[in-house]
């Protein structure tokens, strides 16, 4: 071939400017123009972070730029507060920059693209957020606001929001590409980690094909594990289907838990600076005695990003004879055999979902949140997001109707 | 920089920025993504844009730079023989041979061949778009032929 028929064979195949390629480049430029008009020094890395990631966060951050900067902050900058809200507030803290850390691996195995995205630490919790993208799937797994709500879309809800939320499907699909949790464990600096009680995470897909995105976080602290200052090693086991043989054959029988493998897991570094320093803890022991139960707040901890309030609880043994007089020994099964005795919390449960946390006054400190977060017979925890101003007085106390009950309250503060 | 200006002078370079970026990356999610992690970059970093006469090399530097980093944490690469000492993207397989032809082309070299045989761009205008001296953006035109001509047997009329 000569010159011009090379010319014109090249043109022929060079794509032109795909439609979405122009969206998307209009999407950033208006997203950067939008928060220039409410610039403040932290929003500048909020763009900058922003900017790492798919239409998704760009679409937040422009739907959200004419409200209050503070949101815009918070959906633009860290995921993992838009994605944990419900646990950590819809408005990331002043200290999440320094703890959280962005862009810690990637890799791809089985096709499928592995991306830990953010992870950041409290001195009590591992949050990460990582991505699995699946690069032989056309499918779109984020669904829309407007694909769930239609027209009645909740209060503030931009239509093109993607939820918290993936199809039986989307996991079908990955677990097809022999990819997702090999262990029921993670490993901190190589040592394994049995799963923490009261953790926990969500899931949604996004506009990118294939693409689904993990927001999980590990108590460490229930386990009794704390990151240490400087770099730590983070695995987890969710990359390639590690085979059976394999498994049995990392069991430690001694420990009950497994030895890291060669393969399937993914380890990324996590550096603490000095948080033991940024966490303010209590441990009130102030015994408050109420007729079925007696209840304190043995801990109280203030981290940069959640509060922490752990009670001690005792059930009266007179009201737990009288429950079980009324209710038989335990729930029974289909033969009548009782499947586990009732207890304290059988008694209690009702006075602990009644549970929030107030100032002195009997006001929420938090409206709107619901901050139990697990009991049993003997304990029961409460998690509240970071307080930037802790109040002179704290308790927990029974709401009803929206009104404390002071004089059921167990001191906090 | 106000961000006005920013976007004005973005978006006049918009072709050449998706030109670029599809050079190393081959795929539009990924070329997508390079443009917009630079633009927030580029952005970031605008005082150190001394003229704006220099928006369109320094942004396409910034570009550049980003489509290297994602390559290298992709870690698809495979080494051609004709060029030891640099990586090639993997890209998908394809029965056009001038497409396949252009696909065994370092980026640097694609890049160049696709501004001047696709969007017209002489040497001058290259070497001002991408940043770099008049000369090397010759010797690139230079053996991308050498290259392409042996594989696809074209017979270049006209010399660079």
């Amino acid at each position: 071939m000569n010159s011009k028929e090379f010319k014109a064979e090249l043109t022929s195949v060079t794509p032109d400017i795909p439609e979405h390629f122009h969206d998307r480049m209009e999407m950033t430029l208006e997203s950067i123009a939008s928060q220039e008009a409410h610039m403040k020094e932290s929003t500048k890395k909020a763009i900058r972070t922003a900017g790492r990631y798919s239409a998704r966060t760009i679409l937040m951050a422009a739907a959200l730029a004419i409200l209050a900067c503070a949101v815009a902050l918070a959906a633009t900058q860290w995921h993992i507060f838009d994605s944990l809200s419900f646990m950590l507030g819809t408005t990331p803290p002043p200290a999440a920059d320094s703890l959280m850390q962005s862009n810690l691996y990637q890799d791809t195995v089985n096709n499928v693209e592995i991306t830990v995205r953010e992870a950041g630490y409290d001195g009590r919790t591992l949050l990460v957020e990582y991505s699995y993208r699946m690069l032989d799937v056309d499918k779109v797994y984020g669904v829309t606001a407007a694909e769930e709500f239609g027209e009645k879309l909740p209060d503030g809800m931009e239509p093109d929001t993607i939820l918290e939320q993936l199809s039986d499907e989307a996991f079908d699909t990955l677990a097809a590409h022999n990819v997702g949790w090999n262990f029921d464990q993670l490993w901190i600096n190589g040592q394994g980690v049995d799963m923490p009680t009261n953790s926990g995470g969500v899931y949604s897909g996004s506009k990118i094909p294939g693409e689904l995105i993990y927001t999980e976080y590990w108590r460490l602290d229930n386990e009794g594990i704390f990151l240490h200052d400087g770099v730590n090693q983070i695995t987890l086991p969710i990359g390639a289907s590690v085979d059976v043989e394999t498994r049995r054959s990392l069991a430690d029988q001694e420990t009950k838990m497994y030895r890291m493998p060669e393969s399937g897991v993914v380890t990324f570094n996590y550096e603490v600076k000095d948080i033991a320093s940024r966490i303010t803890s209590l441990a009130p022991n102030e015994e408050k005695v109420l007729p079925d139960v007696t209840a304190k707040v043995t801990d109280a901890a203030f981290t940069p990003l959640m509060t922490y309030i752990t009670l001690d609880l005792k059930v009266n043994p007179d009201s737990l004879t009288a429950f079980i007089a009324a209710n038989g020994e335990g729930p029974k099964n289909e033969e009548g055999e009782v499947m586990w005795p009732y207890g304290g919390m059988d008694v209690f449960q009702d006075w602990i979902c009644s549970l929030e946390l107030v100032d002195g006054q009997g006001n929420l400190v938090f409206p709107g949140h619901a901050g139990q977060n697990g009991y049993g017979n003997e304990w029961a925890e409460f998690l509240y997001p970071y307080m930037e101003n802790i109040p002179a007085e704290l308790y927990l106390a029974p709401i009803e109707d929206g009104v404390a009950d002071m004089s059921q309250a167990v001191r906090v503060k | 920089m106000k961000a006005e200006l920013f976007g004005a002078e973005a978006r006049r370079i918009e072709k050449l920025l998706y030109r670029v970026a599809w050079s190393y990356l081959g795929n539009d999610q990924d070329v997508e993504d390079a443009v917009q992690d630079a633009l927030v970059k580029a952005w970031e970093k605008r005082d150190t844009l001394r003229d704006i006469g220099q928006f369109r090399p320094w942004m396409t530097r910034i570009l550049t730079n980003r489509c290297k980093d994602m390559l290298r944490r992709r870690k698809r690469w495979s080494f051609y023989p004709l060029y030891e000492d640099t990586a090639q993207v993997e890209m998908p397989e394809t029965e056009n041979a001038v497409t396949a032809a252009m696909i065994k082309l370092k980026p640097e070299l694609r890049i160049v061949m696709t501004l001047h045989y696709v969007d017209g761009y002489s040497v001058s205008e290259m070497a001002e778009a991408l940043g770099i001296p008049e000369g090397t953006v010759k010797t690139r035109m230079r053996n991308a032929r050498k290259q392409l001509g042996r594989t696809l047997l074209i017979e270049w009329e006209e010399n660079v």
